[in-house]
């Protein structure tokens, strides 16, 4: 996180704790709404202690005010420190070339170069550690795992659920009516529903599942053989999970139990082979039609 | 005296069938006039596009939007880079923000004079059509300008646009929605309280909203069942947060909530939305700004995998790219809203006559292209 950011965070939660809630929802960037609201959660906690942390000195620094003024210095010192997307990633060629040049400069001696800066570096990289935290105490996925190692053990795998759950092959037919019904989960919407070849004999099938009520996301995960590529149906649980799994089989093999229709739905029903895995050939003549193969790579 | 149940047919409409929108068979067991099931059957214009993808870089997939839902690609584009954009964390200028709004809600209206003309052809009225058309023309001649294509653009690109807007593009724009405003009006007159589409629409092939839900129903069809969700709202992306627009939901104006009627009506409105949307973009837009200054000079994304969806004239249009860290797609699936629509059109047309049935199939407004990928 850049000091610019945390800054504009620190602000925005300040002015929420006061009430003024609208300045974090009208934020466009989404990445930094979430951060902002994930900071706001913890400030929540603990509210005054919050406010005197920030607001009596007004962070970020004066460094950092200085390399507002200065910023090819701020760069040079990211590049430094290994991040060269950032100074990739600067709009303006002219500022780029800058940054650039002084870089070969500061790399000769880079030591003495952060020594003329005086940077403050412990400072920062704890703050940026606190928000990370928070980004993680505070999520959905979270509290499904709580609640659902809860009722059915041993369902969820993974023990990183930050962007996904790894759900358990046997407890999912029973986990994915919880999630339905379950006042506080409550996700109605089945979003999208697809597979993957992971390669080394993996499949792998994924649903992202949006609750219209309470407006949050989550996605699932499950794993299965190649072997044996069996995963039970939700057809009954997400009424749309009928065609969506019927293209996840028609694409990938993958074979959902319970099912009451499992067919092939963009295919012809006599097509051989699944075009999504990684391993796929193509069929050579279908009905006496020859089928062009595909070019490798792109000329 | 029970009910006399006489032998069921089953009649195959399509895959050839003016009002199957394209390429669909519909294989519909009748007794009588009454349907008593579809079964529809798609695929006649699978292309696999996830596939394709998986072969060609990033940049190569766009063309490759553009020919899934061919009447709204603009929109089709728009989901994917805001989708690429989110997951390789770029950030365009604002006058590359606000062009991509004003070409997609362009998309949108000339998507809804299509799909709203088509609907009235199907139920037989003829007229309103060649006036839609009349005005979509338009709208393309404003795209034409721009890129040089009138229906694939390949106009947005990940990290900004292919080309500035043309001169003269304002004041056109401007020239059109004054033109086209009082437009609606006439639609209106036309066809919504027309005495005979009413009778044809409304009561019709009411859609639930849980039912919506359940079969992820979104979009014009889950707003007319009366639910307020639309992501431009509900889930900003790009700047439609900075613009003051309603989101028109469906009210049974002139039968129950969610009919044909509703999912009609609710376009309709929404076309005005959007005109509201064009004309705030275009007097906010930035008149400096570089469209190609964000471009990446090559499209690496970080390894990991992003679920992005935004708002077509269809509904949510997802992208799920996963990404193995080289400069090409390990895995795209779109979530195609059309393909949700049609799903669920066994469980709201079953039991209706056979003309009904076409008319409900015209209301969800489905692009097969689309479907099919």
């Amino acid at each position: 996180m850049s000091p610019d950011t945390e800054k504009i965070i620190i602000e925005l939660v300040l002015k929420a704790l006061n009430g003024d809630m609208d300045s974090i929802n009208n934020l466009d960037d989404r990445v930094l709404r979430s951060k902002a609201k994930a900071a706001l959660f913890k400030a929540k906690k603990d509210p005054d202690a919050y406010r005197e942390k920030y607001s009596k000195s007004s962070i970020p620094n004066d460094n950092e005010n200085n390399f507002k003024n200065d910023p090819i210095t701020s760069y040079v010192l990211k590049g430094l420190d290994g991040d060269m997307d950032q100074i990739n990633a600067i709009e303006d060629r002219v500022l780029r070339g800058k940054v650039k040049a002084a870089l070969v400069k500061a790399k000769k001696d880079p030591k003495s170069f952060k020594m003329q800066v005086g940077l403050k570096e412990v400072k920062k990289q704890t703050i940026e550690l606190d928000e990370e935290k928070v980004d993680i105490e505070e999520s959905i996925n979270q509290r499904i795992k709580k609640l659902a190692l809860e009722k059915f053990p041993q369902s969820i795998l993974n023990d990183d659920v930050e962007k996904f759950l790894l759900v358990d092959l046997k407890s999912w037919s029973s986990l994915s009516a919880y999630l339905k019904t379950e006042e506080s989960l409550f996700f109605d919407s089945l979003q999208c529903q697809t597979g993957f070849d992971l390669g080394e004999g993996l499949l792998e099938a994924r649903y992202n599942l949006h609750s219209m009520k309470h407006d949050h996301y989550t996605e699932i995960r499950i794993q299965v053989t190649k072997d044996n590529p069996r995963i039970p149906s939700v057809e009954e649980v997400w009424r749309i999970a009928d065609w969506f799994e019927r293209e996840t089989y028609d694409m990938l093999g993958i074979h959902f139990d319970g099912h009451r229709d499992m067919r092939r739905i963009l295919l012809p029903d006599d097509w051989e082979g699944w075009p999504l895995r990684k391993d796929y050939d193509v069929q050579e003549t279908y009905h006496g039609i020859v089928i062009p193969k595909m070019k490798e790579g792109w000329e | 005296m029970g009910v006399i149940r006489g032998e069921e047919m089953v009649l195959n409409i399509g895959p050839q069938h003016p009002a199957t929108h394209g390429v669909l068979r519909l294989q519909v067991k009748t007794d009588g006039e009454i349907v008593s099931e579809i079964k529809p059957y798609i695929g006649y214009l699978h292309r696999c596009f996830e596939k394709h993808c998986e072969n060609v870089t990033y940049e190569q997939v766009l063309p490759f939007t553009d020919r899934c839902d061919y009447l709204a690609s603009m929109t089709m584009n728009f989901g994917y880079v805001v989708a690429m954009e989110e997951l390789m964390e770029i950030r365009v200028n604002d006058r590359v923000q606000h062009i991509r709004v004003v070409m997609a809600e362009l998309q949108r209206i000339a998507s809804h004079l299509l799909g709203l003309g088509a609907f009235g052809l199907d139920i037989g009225a003829f007229t309103p059509f060649l006036h839609m058309l009349r005005d979509r023309e338009r709208i393309l001649d404003l795209f034409e300008m721009t890129c040089g294509a009138r229906l694939l653009y390949n106009y947005m690109w990940i990290g900004g646009l292919s080309h500035d807007l043309p001169v003269g593009f304002v004041e056109s724009t401007y020239k059109f929605l004054d033109y086209f405003e009082p437009k609606i009006d006439e639609f209106v007159n036309l066809l919504v309280h027309n005495k005979i589409f009413v009778e044809r629409t409304a009561d019709i092939g009411v859609m639930p909203q849980d039912v919506a839900i359940s079969y992820g129903v979104t979009g014009p069809n889950l707003r007319a069942s009366g639910l307020n969700w639309d992501l431009r709202k509900n889930d900003p992306y790009s700047i439609y947060n900075k613009f003051d627009f309603n989101i028109p939901v469906g009210q049974g104006g002139k039968g129950t909530v969610g009919d044909c009627w509703d999912r009609f009506y609710v376009r309709v409105l929404e076309m005005k939305e959007s005109i509201k949307i064009v004309r705030q973009a275009l007097a906010s837009m930035p008149k400096d700004g570089d469209v190609h200054q964000s471009l990446p000079k090559k499209i690496k994304p970080p390894i990991g995998s992003i679920y992005r969806r935004t708002e077509s004239p269809r509904g949510d249009l997802g992208y799920y790219i996963e990404s193995d860290g080289s400069n090409v797609p390990y895995r795209l699936k779109m979530r195609s809203p059309a393909f949700t629509a049609l799903s669920v059109i066994d469980e709201i047309a079953a039991g209706w006559l056979l003309s009904d049935v076409l008319a409900i199939l015209g209301s969800l407004d489905i692009v097969l292209g689309e479907i099919d990928r």
